[in-house]
């Protein structure tokens, strides 16, 4: 039976089970993609060998624009603020004893700079403001976990959970226009079009952010301002939409993960996750297409290969 | 102008960083930034002059934006 790989930080599964009970949208989105997906990419943690270089360039980003964040709000000028986070960003990537080599064409140490000091520079007279919480501190770097009150239907030791958790880390709230609205950074190799940001709507991580903002922090938050980040060989472009949600639309949402939770259970209660086929070439490929379409008997040879799972996925991680 | 060789210099180096060298890249990235901001309203310049039917003898910089 599949067993899910150790992980730093407590464990988001039920005790002796595959049956994940901390939740966020990327083990969400793995799940509602392909449950075969979802295993390898969550139960058992493979990350393609490689793939480290999006999750480094774009944390370290979304960190510096979080610390930039913060020193403004302890009353910083903007060009002491840039000082820091270029000074944290140039010793965060200097790895064992030298610069950090990302083997990319676009994301390096030097794109990650120059994209840092441009947003920054962009929007340093920005209409959108830090919200200050209740408790006088700036919204930013806020990490939550948000009891859905949905029961887990599994057998569970009196001390295990009960209730499926759903959780997240927001980079920043902002004021915009007289509204509140979660601040998220992406940042992407492709064009900033309209398309670009079509995606975001139905979509999970967009909802849960709005929904967590809501219930977590008590704030009337309309939805999710998305700064993108284009990072190319010469330069680095920014735009930023808007993301709305009502509360209907929350409502529904999680009415929709309520039905996927309960398909978690099944699977797990099957101990089989099966292929979602019609899913292998969508948004450029499945990354475990090239396991899938080998042989049952040599998979693990190439998942040995081709992946690594030094670091599996934990929504109950904190940053 | 800062030259890319200063640039490169202060990238090759190990932390800790003085805040000249700081300055410094700040400075080198906010000048390709105004270069690359330049280029791209010569781009919309050359743009709006083909659209207006203008030809090529015509001093751009003459054209309203």
């Amino acid at each position: 039976m599949t067993e899910p790989a150790n992980r730093k930080g407590p464990s988001p599964f039920i005790q002796n089970s595959t049956l994940q009970y901390a939740w966020d949208s990327t083990s969400l989105t793995a799940l509602m993609t392909c449950a075969k997906k979802y295993e390898y990419e969550i139960i058992l943690g493979y990350r393609p060998r490689g793939d480290s270089v999006h999750l480094f360039f774009g944390g370290l980003f979304a960190k510096a624009l979080e610390h930039y964040h913060l020193y403004k709000a302890s009353g910083r000028a903007h060009d002491d603020a840039l000082s820091s986070v270029v000074d944290e960003v140039l010793q965060k990537t200097w790895i064992n004893g030298g610069p950090w080599d990302s083997g990319h064409s676009k994301k390096t140490r030097e794109t990650l700079v120059r994209s840092v000091i441009w947003y920054l520079d962009t929007y340093k007279e920005d209409a959108a403001e830090t919200v200050i919480l209740e408790n006088g501190k700036p919204a930013v770097e806020l990490s939550f976990q948000l009891g859905t009150g949905i029961q887990i239907n599994w057998f569970v030791e009196h001390d295990a959970p009960h209730e499926y958790i759903l959780s997240g880390h927001i980079d920043r709230l902002v004021s915009f226009n007289g509204d509140i609205f979660v601040q998220d950074q992406k940042t992407t190799g492709t064009t900033l079009s309209p398309f670009f940001f079509s995606e975001f709507n139905p979509h999970t991580q967009m909802s849960l952010y709005t929904l967590a903002s809501k219930v977590v922090f008590n704030a009337p938050v309309q939805g999710v301002m998305i700064d993108a980040a284009q990072i190319a060989v010469g330069f680095t472009a920014f735009s930023r939409s808007m993301t709305m949600r009502s509360e209907d639309q929350l409502n529904e949402w999680l009415i929709n993960i309520l039905a996927w939770l309960r398909q978690a259970e099944f699977y797990a209660r099957e101990h089989y996750y099966p292929r979602n086929e019609s899913s292998c070439h969508k948004f450029g490929g499945c990354p475990f297409r090239n396991i899938c379409s080998k042989s049952p008997n040599v998979r693990q040879a190439f998942l040995d290969t081709d992946f690594e799972t030094t670091n599996p996925w934990n929504p109950l991680e904190t940053r | 102008m800062i030259d890319e060789t200063t640039l490169a210099t202060i990238f090759s180096k190990p932390p800790p960083f003085t805040e000249e060298e700081l300055k410094i890249v700040i400075q080198k990235y906010r000048e390709n930034r105004e270069q690359f901001l330049s280029g791209a309203k010569v781009v919309k310049t050359k743009a709006k002059a083909k659209a207006a039917g203008v030809g090529p003898s015509i001093n751009l910089d003459d054209i309203e934006l």
